[in-house]
């Protein structure tokens, strides 16, 4: 493997497993979701070790719920640094949202999924808080993504860019940037001119935020679902999503990328064609040549 | 940190999550945001939608027998109103199922079907067994047993086998979804009897992706197995368990299965 | 033979079985019943719990059912609980539950992988 050179990742699916393991194609990363391989005693295990023996893995996140203003889980963050230590991942990821709050005499309620934070001072503290805890547990830095939201708070201090930026400063974290998500976004605010309106979040991020912030970029597709565009990465990436990602290579540079595609899942040559897109986009802005995904 | 400024995020976020986890999407009640009318509407039902297909997604997987006793249709419905009035605790999926089979016992609509929630428990043993850490019994367990008096000593269970003592014959249930030509008329036959089972689950150790297996203890083992779970010593175990007990082969299948994790010494009382 | 002597004399022949030395998980077995036989779009993990972390237990997509709440419909089994044949209600209801048994066997699960 030329991990050291290689920048593309793919998430790693069942369907495509034997085929992946027949053809070993040539990338700089695999990513998992972290949750799924919390218990060191399963199967999943087993597969996940026997994938680290010939690729770095980067490890997502999709439960720690850093922006939530009760407090981590203990209990997961704990999990979360066992499947490090064993794994060794090249990342570890989770996103900028919360989905854990009270709930009367349960305690607390987890929402299974990402929900929006609002993007205040006090906002910007429990963020800041968590991501320092992790970090300190983890004893790494993490990479905190930005949502795609399908509700904005109206309490609101700060521009997403600035907020972004404020956390990289005070925490010393990453950002994992998800520019299909900025897309959405802009889509979802019915933006005039949505690519302009992503290229622009990209622009006032660059300027506000030491350059090497950016540790990773996810690029997706999404599909139009009853007044709303959704995020279920279930299509190729869309031209104005490439478009933003060569606009964003030119602030941060190369920067290892991942194809997430989880629904109607394409075939592996598919979804490594898109991966080796986003490498060429990477080796042109380089301006050295690479070898492209099998 | 200000105090004033954390109370205020934690009011917003309990306010959207009891929205989305409210029986109707209540616009009005998930808080100050940007978006009105149909726009916030859309918007929390893509929360309310997201949050409740993981549920179901982690829940079909763990309680593959309920899932064909109700078909998908019925077991959504169960899973939409389990996940409101049991909203997850953790943010692992892997234990969203945990409170299901106390909860199917409340919904009157299933009272019917009585055995359910054991099935449903026979499952989740069966979801928490494939996970299970492997054994930790050594020989100086073993050595144990050979040099101490049975009533000073008792066996602990490793996590790798679970019992469950059921009112109902969950076994001869669970068994008949794993066929394809099963039986049905003995099922119901047996429901009828209403003969309760002991169901033995565990997993097969050295292949981490081999199934599950789940057998019914006859009497004895199954009174043998009820005394060492309350504690008892081996020796009123044995007593319990009386005459048609086989310890030995008993004993052989438990180290060589890994259902034991320690021989110990019970403090003199 | 009385209790110590059958306590005793079984373990020491199974120490000298020598059957304590469990073999280390095998990940190539995994490996081939996870994702072995797999068809596209298939999800061949559902019969074995053991491969729930492949099949995707986690996610961080959004699902395209977004009108999605079944909650409302009464709970009418389509599935095997018709082969089954329900109790009549009042049969059910007479049938003795066993809580105690209940209690014990979830305070059992609780205790493991926690």
């Amino acid at each position: 493997m030329q991990a050291t050179t290689l920048l593309h990742g793919i998430g790693l699916r069942q369907p495509h497993y034997r085929e992946f393991r027949a053809l070993r194609p040539a990338l700089g990363f695999v990513e998992v979701h972290s949750e799924n391989f919390f218990n060191p005693h399963d199967a999943a295990a087993q597969v996940l070790a026997a994938v680290r023996e010939d690729y770095a893995v980067s490890l997502h996140g999709v439960g720690l719920a850093l922006g939530s203003a009760c407090g981590l889980d203990n209990e997961h963050v704990q999990q979360l640094a066992d499947l490090v230590a064993r794994i060794d991942p090249v990342r570890v990821s989770d996103h900028a949202c919360f989905a854990r709050a009270p709930w009367g005499q349960r305690g607390i309620a987890h929402a299974s999924d990402l929900l929006p934070i609002a993007f205040t001072r006090a906002s910007l503290d429990i963020l800041c808080a968590n991501v320092g805890r992790v970090q300190e547990h983890l004893k790494r830095p993490l990479l905190v993504e930005n949502l795609s939201a399908y509700l904005d708070f109206s309490a609101r201090e700060f521009s997403e860019p600035q907020f972004f930026a404020e956390l990289v400063r005070r925490s010393g974290c990453g950002l994992l940037l998800d520019i299909n998500n900025l897309y959405v976004n802009a889509l979802n605010a019915a933006a005039p001119d949505p690519l302009q309106a992503v290229c622009a979040w990209i622009d006032e991020l660059a300027r506000l935020a030491p350059a090497g912030l950016v540790g990773e970029i996810h690029l997706a597709g999404f599909s139009a679902q009853q007044g709303l565009i959704i995020d279920d990465h279930s299509r190729p990436v869309s031209e104005h999503v490439w478009q933003a990602y060569a606009h964003a290579l030119g602030h941060f540079d190369a920067v290892p990328t991942l194809i997430e595609w989880d629904e109607h899942l394409p075939t592996l040559s598919v979804l490594l064609g898109e991966a080796a897109r986003a490498a060429a986009l990477c080796a042109a802005r380089r301006g050295t040549s690479t070898e492209a995904a099998a | 940190m200000s105090a004033p400024g954390i109370a205020a995020e934690t009011e917003r976020q309990r306010r959207l999550l009891a929205a989305i986890f409210a029986p109707q999407a209540d616009a009005a009640a998930c808080g100050e945001v940007c978006q009105d009318g149909a726009r916030r509407q859309a918007g929390l039902a893509a929360y309310r939608g997201n949050g409740l297909a993981h549920a179901c997604n982690a829940l079909r997987m763990q309680f593959p027998t309920v899932l064909a006793m109700l078909g998908t249709q019925a077991f959504d419905a169960l899973c939409a109103r389990y996940w409101r009035a049991c909203p997850p605790r953790r943010g692992d999926l892997a234990w969203v199922g945990e409170e299901l089979p106390a909860y199917l016992a409340t919904v009157e609509d299933l009272a019917q079907w009585p055995w359910l929630p054991d099935s449903a428990r026979l499952d989740w043993a069966a979801w928490q067994t494939s996970r299970a850490a492997p054994p930790r019994i050594s020989a100086a367990d073993l050595q144990r047993l050979t040099e101490a008096d049975p009533a000073d000593l008792t066996l602990q269970f490793s996590a790798c086998v679970g019992h469950l003592d059921s009112a109902w014959p969950i076994v001869t249930i669970h068994q008949a979804h794993q066929q394809a030509d099963a039986d049905w008329a003995a099922v119901r036959q047996a429901i009828a009897a209403g003969t309760g089972q002991t169901a033995c689950i565990w997993r097969p150790l050295g292949d981490p992706s081999a199934a599950v297996q789940i057998e019914a203890l006859e009497a004895a083992t199954s009174r043998w197995v009820a005394a060492l779970a309350r504690g008892a010593n081996i020796a009123s175990a044995l007593d319990a368990a009386g005459a048609a007990f086989d310890f030995a082969a008993w004993l052989r299948q438990a180290i060589t299965q890994g259902w034991l994790d320690g021989v110990v010494v019970l403090p003199a009382e | 033979m009385n209790k110590r002597q059958l306590v005793a004399t079984t373990a020491a022949s199974l120490l000298a079985l020598e059957l304590l030395a469990y073999s280390p998980a095998s990940s190539a077995a995994a490996m081939e019943k996870c994702f072995g036989i797999a068809k596209a779009g298939q999800n061949d993990c559902a019969g074995t719990h053991n491969c729930a972390g492949l099949s995707g237990l986690h996610g961080c997509k959004g699902t395209s059912k977004v009108n999605y709440d079944p909650a409302d419909f009464k709970l009418v089994p389509a599935g095997t609980c018709a082969k089954l044949g329900g109790l009549d209600l009042k049969q059910a209801r007479a049938m003795l539950r066993n809580p105690g048994a209940t209690k014990a066997f979830e305070a059992q699960m609780r205790k493991r992988n926690s």
